[in-house]
């Protein structure tokens, strides 16, 4: 039998190959671990500090249903800072899904869950709502509502005007066009509001926080996201196949089309769902699917958990950083923005010298 | 297995490219579309692959209409071999070669350790079981062409169509992605590909598909298309086409342009050989 080996000349290949990375499947224990120990954290952090034993101890009672003396301490952790701290977990981890998501779909890094819209149409529902006087259950579900029909606007103008060329470039370009639609109705909506209360109330919404989250709320967002959650779980690792690209998906076995259009729709509810409930919070779609691809490589049944534990793990870590660095709160949003940022710009530095 | 293009006609939209072409490739064969830039070799290929309906004809595997297959059953059959690409992120070799399991997995399923043994077995098959590991984005061309090739194998499809394997490839890795064709079809597959050097037909002892710009598409074997007068039609360049004879072995056959000729038909040659070539097709 004829066995040809392309590369024998390149002996330094084997090298490189034994000094493989750690198992993936280390790597997300280790990720795991690191988000739970922040996630513990973040509990004793604050204005009012608590020590960790206390945090666990009290956690350990109210789980298991022992009788709790009612104490600043008990109000503080299970009032204020419990729903904080699950939705910084629930929305980094679903934005940070969307975003790795939307790469793979769009076959590109550069991608982040704003490309179809659902950021920038969230932010004029909530705008439209604010400028109504609604109440903050109602601001979200109109935010909710408009950022599912911004990305539906997107995706069905693409099909209309595209013929079924290149679907994902038709995509990206309506997608673009409706973002900024959106973005245009948002400082309509601004211009119009009343520049004393309405106005500074729209802009503080935009910049992004969690302070305003009650269980309740939690409640409410829990439901798209699972719904949003649950089909990319699954499918997760036919997205490697999908990132090669329209036709070599088909010739794989793949109906794309159909898929695309679950993963479209699922990554939508994420991202919606969460800037419904916290505005808007730049970045984390962005920066995190790079990180975690540093962590696990870019293979999505290992890289959709990993960007989750990431994007919870980050979040949690800015909004500590949010409520804790000054006296007043520091908007989440311009924070996670002023770290991810710089921080984006260091991880390409770091892998030009590290891939290259 | 086989495959049969019957009466076939593709194009897009109101434009048609191919007009009538009809052609069978069987399991063993190598089948290789020859023609100049802009004939249609890629329409014809993306037809046959369904990513563009017919205008005319039918697509036949194993007697069955191919639009009548789903997108997975059709990927059980046949394997597209597209040219050496850089996808946007570094999936392992062994990720890669491993998607070719898609159109035998569920839904919801990924692949499992059978798959995996499977696409490092295709990997050993073309001896590049060492590349597992290594980022597919930072192989060679030459590597990631055998890649794609590993890949159509783990697909475990009876079809293969490769859509210029040798672009782009240095001279010796064209000559060990040639050596695997021919020993892939020696070992009962069925390939189609399309390629720009008249010799790498020659080589592969294959079927050629010749598309001219003007005048209908021939079929037939290498030896038989691939004639100096045919070469002139096709490519507007002057051509001779002469045997080499190799240690042992059977004479090779090798197609080379006459760089000091003007484009302009070399008369003498083409009459002489025209002749030759019409009786054949006829």
């Amino acid at each position: 039998m004829n066995r040809t080996a392309v590369h024998s000349h390149q002996p330094e290949a084997s090298a490189r190959a034994r000094g493989a990375p750690m198992a993936p499947r280390a790597v997300l224990l280790a990720l795991l671990i690191a988000f739970l120990v922040i996630f513990v954290a973040s509990f004793s952090l604050g204005r009012f500090a608590i020590s960790p034993p206390v945090v666990v101890d009290t956690f350990t009672k109210l789980i298991t249903g022992q009788p709790l003396v009612p104490s600043p301490t008990h109000t503080v952790l299970v009032q204020v800072r419990l729903p904080r701290i699950l939705a910084a977990t629930l929305i980094g981890a679903a934005l940070a899904t969307a975003g790795t998501v939307f790469q793979g779909l769009f076959r590109n890094p550069m991608v982040s869950p704003d490309i179809l819209g659902a950021t920038s149409g969230a932010g004029f529902g909530a705008a439209v709502g604010l400028l109504m006087s609604l109440n903050l259950l109602d601001v979200s579900l109109l935010a909710f509502v408009m950022g599912v029909a911004a990305v539906l606007m997107s995706y069905s103008i693409s099909v209309v005007v595209g013929h079924g060329d290149d679907t994902i470039l038709m995509l990206v370009l309506t997608g673009m066009a409706v973002y900024n639609l959106f973005l245009a109705l948002i400082s309509l909506v601004k211009f119009v509001a009343d520049p004393d209360n309405k106005l500074p109330a729209i802009t503080f919404w935009l910049m992004g926080g969690l302070s305003t989250i009650t269980m309740r709320s939690l409640g409410v967002l829990l439901i798209p996201l699972l719904v949003g959650w649950i089909p990319i779980l699954l499918l997760r690792w036919k997205l490697n196949v999908l990132s090669f690209g329209e036709e070599e998906a088909q010739a794989l076995g793949i109906s794309t089309g159909r898929l695309r259009w679950i993963f479209i729709i699922c990554a939508t509810l994420l991202t919606a769902s969460s800037v419904a409930v916290s505005g808007i919070i730049a970045w984390v779609g962005l920066v995190i699917p790079h990180v975690a691809r540093r962590f696990v490589g870019p293979n999505f049944t290992q890289l959709i958990p990993a960007s989750m534990l990431c994007g919870s793990a980050f979040l949690l870590l800015a909004d500590d950083v949010a409520r804790t660095a000054t006296a007043q709160e520091i908007p989440l949003g311009i924070l996670t923005s002023l770290i991810g940022g710089p921080f984006f710009i260091l991880l390409l530095v770091h892998g030009r010298t590290v891939n290259r | 297995m086989r495959l049969t293009v019957d009466d076939l006609s593709c194009g897009y939209g109101e434009h048609r490219v191919v007009d009538e072409l009809s052609l069978t490739v069987d399991s063993g064969e190598v089948m290789c579309l020859l023609g100049p830039n802009g004939v249609g070799k890629t329409t014809l290929f993306k037809t046959i692959l369904g990513f563009l309906a017919p205008q005319g004809g039918r697509v036949l595997i194993d007697g069955r209409d191919a639009r009548t297959l789903g997108r997975r059953e059709q990927a059980r059959l046949i394997a597209y071999v597209p040219q050496a690409h850089t996808p946007p992120f570094p999936f392992s070799v062994r990720d890669v070669v491993t998607m070719g399991r898609t159109a035998r997995l569920g839904l919801f399923s990924s692949p499992g350790p059978a798959d995996k043994a499977l696409a490092l077995e295709s990997l050993e098959r073309l001896g590049i079981d060492s590349l597992a590991e290594r980022p597919y984005t930072e192989i060679s061309g030459g590597e990631r062409q055998m890649v794609l090739i590993a890949r159509a194998l783990t697909q475990q499809a009876q079809l293969l169509i490769m859509d210029e394997p040798t672009s782009s490839l240095d001279f010796g890795n064209q000559v060990r992605v040639l050596r695997q064709v021919r020993r892939l079809a020696g070992e009962g597959l069925c390939i189609v590909m399309t390629t720009h050097e008249p010799d790498h037909a020659l080589w592969c002892d294959a079927r050629v598909t010749l598309l001219e710009p003007h005048g209908p598409a021939q079929v037939g074997s290498a030896a038989e298309i691939i004639t100096e007068a045919a070469m002139n039609r096709a490519y507007g360049v002057a051509v001779r086409i002469g045997s080499i004879a190799g240690p042992g072995g059977p004479p090779v056959e090798a197609c080379v342009p006459l760089l000091t000729h003007s484009s302009v038909p070399d008369r003498s040659a083409s009459n002489q050989l025209s002749a030759r070539a019409s009786q054949q097709r006829s």
